[in-house]
């Protein structure tokens, strides 16, 4: 009873602020963007997005399911530019971005979220990048250029949630870019919402949440981009079952 | 060529282009699920397969039909007979 309620105060509030939000980035659009040098507007609506909304909706999952971190201060140390890569459990690891520094974020998305009503049609304002509509090597520079600018970039390279399941295999094209790009990755672990809320169903179970940094990688001389994607991978693997298995040293 | 042959050159192809270990180059691994490909890297295999077996794949519409190593075997098999 209890968690239903919780749910019922958790989507009520967060479906209407997400509205809310959405009015704003279509005012924003519509009365800003002729006034604003583009770069400015573009980072306010980023702004909206990843800081407001996802702010939000990690505050309003706190009686839910708490998130403990590991890695963040070395990161604000260094507020640089980065190239975040996530595992992918739960449709929240999508906020839990909102946690990590950023200026003008932009996500590498799929089809999967271009489907999702309203979400679907705000990444579209804020200029994130659908890999599937644009070819590899247009979407690359495109994400290249915003990561000059000072953009960070956040990608979940499974392509879809695990769940309760182990880490899916790669997609390469984010190790390509960084290898391009001549930038380290950002590894970084979710776990302990897999089933908050579980692929499928909308309903957040109570859970806590971990979210760790890990140590910046790059690419080796010579190294393929198979290998390098195989070799992060490899880590992040190793380090989540080690978090699992709650023998993680941090 | 012999069988032998091109599963041998098949495998170096894989080991030099994605240095992926020859004992996990079983005719039954799957190419994404168990190796870790994907679309880009299948990209890279078709150039290296042309380069190092001589064999162009881009234009043939089997390679769709490939989910296995034994695939890519038997692919680069019919297309190196096929040439007599």
């Amino acid at each position: 009873m209890k968690i239903a309620l919780l749910n019922i105060y958790f989507y009520s509030i967060w479906i209407c602020s997400g509205l809310c939000i959405f009015l704003v980035i279509l005012f924003s659009f519509l009365l800003l963007q002729p006034f604003l040098p583009y770069p400015v507007y573009l980072r306010w609506q980023r702004f909206l997005v990843a800081d407001v909304f996802g702010r939000l909706y990690l505050y309003l999952l706190r009686p839910i399911a708490p998130v403990s971190t590991v890695g963040l201060e070395r990161l604000r140390k260094n507020p640089v530019p980065r190239i975040y890569v996530l595992n992918h459990k739960s449709f929240s690891d999508t906020f839990l971005c909102s946690l990590l520094p950023k200026r003008s974020p932009v996500v590498l998305f799929n089809r999967t979220v271009s489907r999702i009503p309203v979400l679907g049609t705000g990444v579209h304002f804020v200029k994130w990048i659908n890999v599937d509509e644009i070819p590899f090597n247009d979407w690359c520079e495109a994400a290249i250029t915003q990561l000059k600018a000072g953009s960070s970039l956040f990608c979940f390279p499974e392509g879809t949630r695990s769940g309760k399941r182990p880490m899916g295999a790669f997609h390469g094209g984010i190790f390509r870019l960084a290898a391009r790009a001549g930038h380290p990755v950002t590894p970084v672990l979710v776990t302990g919402n897999e089933e908050t809320p579980a692929k499928g169903s909308p309903l957040l179970k109570p859970a806590h949440i971990r979210f760790v940094v890990l140590p910046d990688i790059v690419q080796k001389t010579g190294e393929t981009p198979f290998h390098f994607k195989e070799r992060v991978r490899g880590v992040m693997r190793d380090q989540l079952a080690k978090l699992e298995g709650n023998d993680y040293a941090g | 060529m012999t069988a032998d042959e091109i599963v041998q050159k098949v495998n170096q192809v894989f080991y030099d282009t994605f240095e992926l270990e020859p004992d996990r180059l079983t005719p039954e691994a799957k190419l994404f699920e168990d190796l870790g490909l994907d679309s880009l890297d299948a990209v890279d295999l078709v150039a290296s397969l042309k380069e190092e077996c001589g064999v162009d794949l881009r234009q043939d519409p089997r390679v769709r039909e490939i989910r296995t190593m034994g695939d890519v075997y038997k692919l680069v098999t019919e297309i190196v007979s096929s040439r007599g």
